[in-house]
């Protein structure tokens, strides 16, 4: 081989040699910190602390027998509802009956005299100035709303039979299509129990239950407000990530609100938000009727739970949720199936506010020209 | 998974060993038994939704002649890819706000493996062949943010393709290629360097990856490479007594 063949060999050995170290030495790093897109504003939700706050659907039983003691005269029973939603295609129905060991028997419609008690105005005391309606011989209403109590009265008149019927011991409240005269085959999500009092003695109040009525001790389900979760705005989509729910009565489904306030805490007119769902990916599976059913990994039968559930709601505009003076409470509420669609019920399981800086933000973070 | 880095080391060793008709035999006698060595570089397409971004590579062939149209050819290919921070996202809370981030690494893929070449008659210097073959292929994840237990996996993979080598003088050439490179059993995730507690789940919507992917499927990558290429001894007897 001549030298110039040798020195050209070599030449090229050398530039390729030279590329590879170069390749080899080349710094290549992972990059973990490449921002996209804007941030979220984050906020939590939690139960509200106090049981007026949460305002499930409730009541109490009043059992009473006049004296004296010894009579043997029919006594009356008084069953108050509170927080119900007024329902749109279906009624409340009561049922009075005797539980014996894990026995239902001797169901009858609860027929009785109907107040239904209305705050006036601003008045939310309901001991104070009220609007009454007062309706004879029924067992069953629509009527419901915030600080509405619907008050039955029971008597051997009113009933065709003596409502403290030894033995008679169950107060059961529906929720079905119409009114019937026996107890329909889905579970009744408010029932109670009472006992009678001696004649002459101090009426008895005990409170009904929001549940799932089993006659079956063991298989009665009491409905607890459960939960935590977490928010976030971003420009104009509000997501919401909630978890370990207690799984909704029988009839009833979890729902959001955006509920706007003034600067002065006046009331603004509430925003549906939708239905819950299942977490990401499966946000298309609606949990409307995880009372009845169960989707793996996400509504269990027990414990009666879910495990996660989510919420995403797109707006127009990303000032869809600028207040400036005033105040945003986003809310997880449990809804019936028989009320209008996107009505507002009582009940508050799950709250969280907005943060200022979505509700007030400062121009630029309004500027939607923003990636 | 052992097994495959095992194969995937044995088939790199035989591609570089010196073939035994390169030490014993002479052109003279079996003059098709000769090995082509080729040396390449080019550039691989990865299919998009490996997320993968396309990069270059460099590789070497062996090609062993057993008939004058028929080779089997040991061959290794590195590469250097990146991947698309697109496919892969992160979320970070920092009190009550939340930022999004996208997540790349550098990974480097090698594969080994053993083609069959076709050749077709040559045309003046212009000498076509298709390939097809399988083989390993390997990738190894940036150590700095990936778990030892993640850094590096392997699979089986597929290649065919066709090309064209012109004959130059003394025994060199160069070849052009185009070949279907299949990876088999691919999974995206595996290049997600993000743990479980760190993903988006809240605004997944907004920062969907550009494709779907079914973990599990074959992964078709365009390979375009230029080779240099050169056939030991091919020279022999006619050098002259200067040269050698």
């Amino acid at each position: 081989m001549t030298d110039r063949a040798l020195k050209s060999r070599a030449l090229m050995v050398a530039v390729v040699s030279s590329a590879a170290l170069f390749g080899a030495c080349r710094v290549d790093r992972a990059t973990i910190f490449e921002p996209i897109g804007r941030p979220s504003f984050d906020f939590s939700f939690s139960p509200p602390a106090t049981a007026a706050e949460r305002a499930l659907p409730g009541g109490t039983i009043t059992v009473s027998r006049p004296g004296p003691a010894g009579s043997t005269a029919a006594g009356t029973v008084r069953i108050r509802l509170t927080n119900l939603q007024p329902l749109t295609s279906g009624v409340y129905q009561v049922f009075i009956g005797t539980q014996a060991g894990d026995t239902l028997r001797d169901v009858i419609p609860a027929r009785g005299t109907l107040r239904v008690i209305r705050p006036v105005a601003t008045v939310v005391d309901t001991t104070k100035t009220l609007d009454t309606t007062v309706t004879a011989n029924v067992s069953s209403t629509n009527a419901g709303g915030a600080n509405v109590v619907l008050e039955f009265t029971l008597n051997e008149a009113s009933l065709g039979s003596n409502p403290t019927l030894p033995g008679r011991n169950v107060v059961l409240v529906s929720m079905q299509a119409s009114e019937t005269t026996t107890p329909p085959a889905i579970v009744s999500p408010l029932f109670g129990f009472f006992t009678t009092p001696a004649a002459g003695a101090t009426a008895v109040t005990t409170n009904l239950l929001f549940g799932n009525y089993e006659p079956v001790t063991s298989r009665r389900y009491v409905f607890q407000a459960v939960g935590r979760g977490r928010g976030g705005v971003r420009g104009n989509v509000l997501a919401i990530d909630d978890t370990l729910l207690a799984r909704p009565p029988i009839g009833f489904f979890y729902a959001a609100f955006a509920l706007r306030t003034d600067s002065a805490g006046n009331a603004l007119a509430p925003e549906y938000l939708g239905e819950l769902t299942a977490p990401f990916p499966n946000r298309d599976r609606s949990l409307r009727n995880a009372d009845t059913d169960t989707i793996a990994g996400v509504v269990f039968d027990r414990p009666a739970a879910i495990s996660a559930a989510s919420l995403r709601f797109v707006t127009t505009s990303d000032t869809a949720f600028v207040l400036r003076m005033g105040n945003i409470d986003i809310v997880i509420v449990l809804i019936s199936k028989f009320a209008a669609e996107g009505s507002l019920p009582p009940n508050r399981i799950l709250k969280g506010t907005l943060p200022g800086i979505v509700t007030s933000p400062p121009v630029a973070a309004r500027d939607s020209t923003r990636p | 998974m052992r097994l495959l880095n095992a194969l995937a080391a044995g088939a790199v060793l035989s591609a570089f060993a010196v073939p035994a008709d390169a030490q014993q035999s002479t052109p003279q006698a079996q003059n098709y038994r000769t090995s082509l060595i080729v040396a390449k570089g080019g550039y691989i397409n990865y299919e998009r939704d490996l997320g993968l971004r396309p990069a270059p590579f460099v590789g070497m062939d062996l090609r062993y002649r057993i008939t004058p149209f028929f080779a089997l050819a040991p061959s290794v290919t590195v590469s250097q890819p990146r991947t698309d921070g697109d496919y892969f996202g992160a979320s970070l809370i920092y009190d009550d706000t939340t930022y999004f981030f996208q997540v790349s690494q550098p990974v480097t893929m090698l594969d080994v493996g053993l083609n069959a070449v076709l050749s077709i008659p040559e045309v003046g210097a212009f000498a076509p062949y298709v390939s097809g073959g399988g083989g390993v292929y390997a990738f190894y994840l940036d150590p700095q943010v990936n778990s030892a237990r993640d850094k590096r996996f392997s699979r089986f993979s597929l290649s065919a393709g066709a090309g064209a080598t012109v004959r130059l003088k003394g025994g060199t050439g160069l070849q052009f290629e185009v070949r279907d490179f299949i990876m088999l059993d691919t999974d995206r995730e595996r290049f997600n360097p993000v743990g479980a507690r760190f993903n988006n789940s809240r605004f997944a919507e907004d920062f969907r990856a550009p494709s779907v992917y079914d973990k599990g499927s074959a992964s078709h990558n365009l390979v375009f490479s230029v080779g240099f290429t050169f056939t030991p001894n091919s020279g022999a007897g006619r050098d002259t007594e200067e040269d050698r």
